[in-house]
């Protein structure tokens, strides 16, 4: 698969905050990639610098193997709604989609009114008395609706509820299905879009801790449930990165797919296997790489 | 080129920053002074110089036209380069139908003996000299230069925040100053006014315009490392 | 099975769920299989995966592509699938039923007992 999206090298440091470490990492085209990680690891930094909002300290950006920034040609393709998007003073929904309308070539107009509907969207109100679903609303629209080869949605949820996430959602679904394109998906609510997404990428910190398809993250983590000492014995050598423990009974999540060998030796153990979610398996792989850089930087001198 | 029209299309979207206000207020004053006139009960020429506010309101709208719609245009994948470009021309569109306003309002105002009460708000013959097209392009480069300025120093603020504005304000005082100074110590504040006076409309249009090509030049470098 | 389940790949859900209705008769041998992204929109998932999930029944045989319309399931699949599935009835459900039976004290001979009490009258037992 070739990459609509190359980052190499990338760094953006604010003064004494490291924003982005040294990222490598590439988008394929037309698949739909889950950027995941908490808030402030990076996500929106990197979305910004790919579509040349904001700049890097130092690493470059491949758009189609050319650099967006001052691109007409490359940004013309790309289309970037941010969370705390602004829009024209006094401006309106109609007026933003009207602007959208003129510079997404691909722009689809009977989407857009559909997705206004089905969103709800008072048209007629000026942007700044929006809610926050509603305003994120306008951003999400404007994303579908420009079929840009390359668009990003960051946190496009926030302040929508459960029935206008599933519509976009399903919308987004449906449209990428008729109109595949490169789409990064960057959220905290792992779970929603887990099936979603064919590539996963975790950033934490500024630096990426995962990249892989989706379907192999799925069943990459097991939780083993039982008697301690059962666990610790079938446990020893595995990448256990994360414990529980009640009373006598140990809950560990080891990485790495089970074989057929591990379920018999599991089952002869009486032991039990839960399924990691990608939301626990990303909360935990997150959680392990900070303690991993806290013990190898504790003893290392500064 | 497209892109940079479209640009232009965008401005003048929602119609309150370049169309609507400018008309408030140009017709607002006129409206006032008007007014004030029939309360001053003398026979004399009248002068009032609120007809120019219109023209100042431009340094605001410069000013709103990066503060508001830059971070769109970002969303609207436009380059920093298209982006200025559009703008400059929005402003140089608004600023031409300002200028046939004033133009048209003063030749009323000679027409009329001074909207009846010898009242001069629109000063054609100064701008003009007599001529409509001088005065007409008069009017263009003193929008066109309020609109740039409020644009340039809109995005030196966005770009280096307030201590940025601040220094580049203090740097413009300052070689003001220095100019003012050096004329007076070397007394050639006649020779000034001569030079003034010797480049008429024309002439001061040519260095307004050479003024405004500066600023755009230099918000350009700036715009091209600001973030929206 | 409308939602999908954690911990699972998706892809092999969904070629189950393929199955399922092959075996059930819902989807009759011959007839057009739904595509790639009808099964993305109705399990809500990523139409690659779901690409993923008819390509493997593609390799098994169960369904095959005809030029232009779609996919089609393959005569005599629902047969092969009843084979295969039967084949690992014992190991799926038997072993962990045994299992659990062994950790409560149930002898093999009890569970039979049980499987019997059970299926007495023949039209118990079965799910709609």
């Amino acid at each position: 698969m070739t990459a609509a999206i190359e980052v190499d090298h990338l760094t953006k440091r604010y003064r004494e905050t490291l924003a982005l470490d040294d990222v490598t990492v590439g988008f394929a085209e037309n698949t739909i990639t889950g950027l995941l990680g908490r808030n402030g690891a990076g996500k929106t930094t990197l979305m910004s610098i790919i579509t040349a909002q904001n700049f890097a300290t130092h690493g470059t950006v491949r758009v189609f193997g050319r650099e967006p920034y001052e691109n007409a040609d490359v940004l013309s393709r790309m289309c970037f709604v941010r969370e705390s998007q602004q829009y024209q003073d006094e401006s309106k929904p109609h007026h933003a989609f009207a602007a959208a309308r003129m510079f997404f070539a691909n722009w689809d107009q009977q989407l857009a009114e559909s997705l206004v509907e089905e969103f709800r969207l008072p048209m007629n109100r000026t942007i700044k008395k929006l809610s926050r679903g509603q305003l994120s609303a306008v951003g999400v629209i404007i994303g579908i609706a420009s079929r840009a080869e390359v668009t990003f949605f960051d946190e496009p949820y926030l302040g929508l509820d459960a029935v206008a996430r599933q519509v976009f959602y399903d919308r987004l679904l449906a449209d990428y299905a008729e109109h595949p394109r490169t789409i990064v998906l960057s959220s905290h609510l792992i779970d929603e879009i887990a099936h979603l997404v064919e590539n996963v990428v975790v950033i934490d910190d500024g630096r990426i801790i995962v990249d892989t398809d989706a379907e192999s993250l799925r069943g990459e983590a097991t939780t083993i449930v039982g008697q301690r000492s059962a666990v610790e014995t079938f446990t020893a050598g595995r990448r256990v990165i994360h414990t529980d423990a009640l009373g006598n009974t140990l809950a560990a999540t080891v990485l790495g797919a089970l074989t057929e060998a591990d379920r018999q030796a599991l089952a002869r153990a009486g032991l039990d296997t839960e399924a990691v979610s990608l939301q626990q398996l990303v909360v935990r792989m997150t959680q392990h790489a900070h303690q991993a850089q806290t013990t190898t930087t504790k003893g290392a001198p500064r | 080129m497209s892109r940079v029209l479209d640009v232009v299309r965008m401005h003048l979207l929602v119609r309150l920053t370049f169309v609507t206000l400018p008309l408030i207020i140009l017709g607002g004053a006129f409206l006032v002074t008007l007014g004030v006139f029939a309360l001053i009960p003398s026979d004399g020429v009248k002068i009032a110089g609120s007809g120019q506010a219109a023209l100042w309101y431009f340094l605001s709208v410069g000013a709103m036209a990066q503060t508001r719609t830059f971070p769109f245009s970002q969303a609207m994948s436009v380059t920093r380069r298209d982006f200025l470009l559009g703008t400059m021309l929005t402003g140089l569109l608004s600023s031409g139908v300002l200028a046939a306003l004033y133009v048209v309002l003063g030749l009323i105002e000679n027409a009329t003996g001074g909207w009846g009460v010898n009242g001069r708000i629109y000063f054609i013959d100064d701008f003009g000299g007599g001529n409509v097209a001088v005065a007409f392009l008069a009017y263009l480069v003193i929008a066109m230069l309020a609109f740039t300025i409020g644009l340039t120093f809109a995005t030196i603020y966005k770009r280096f925040k307030l201590l940025g504005l601040w220094a580049a304000i203090a740097g413009v005082l300052v070689v003001l100053l220095v100019t003012v100074i050096a004329i007076t110590r070397a007394d050639a504040w006649p020779t000034v006014a001569e030079l003034v006076s010797d480049a008429g409309p024309l002439g001061l249009s040519a260095i307004g315009a050479v003024v405004i090509a500066v600023l755009g030049f230099v918000d350009l470098r700036v715009l091209r490392r600001t973030q929206p | 099975m409308s939602m999908v389940e954690e911990g699972r790949a998706i892809f092999l859900q969904i070629a189950q769920a393929v199955e399922d209705a092959i075996l059930d008769g819902s989807l009759a041998e011959e007839s057009q299989a739904p595509s790639t992204n009808e099964l993305a929109a109705f399990h809500r998932i990523n139409p690659a995966t779901a690409g993923k999930g008819v390509n493997l029944l593609v390799e098994k045989g169960v369904l095959h592509k005809r030029r232009g319309i779609g996919m089609f399931v393959t005569a005599g699949a629902r047969e092969a699938l009843l084979a295969e599935r039967r084949t690992g009835f014992a190991e799926r459900f038997l072993d962990p039923l045994l299992a659990e039976a062994n950790a409560i004290g149930l002898s093999p001979a009890d569970v039979a007992d049980l499987i019997r009490g059970r299926t007495a009258p023949p039209d118990q037992g079965t799910t709609p």
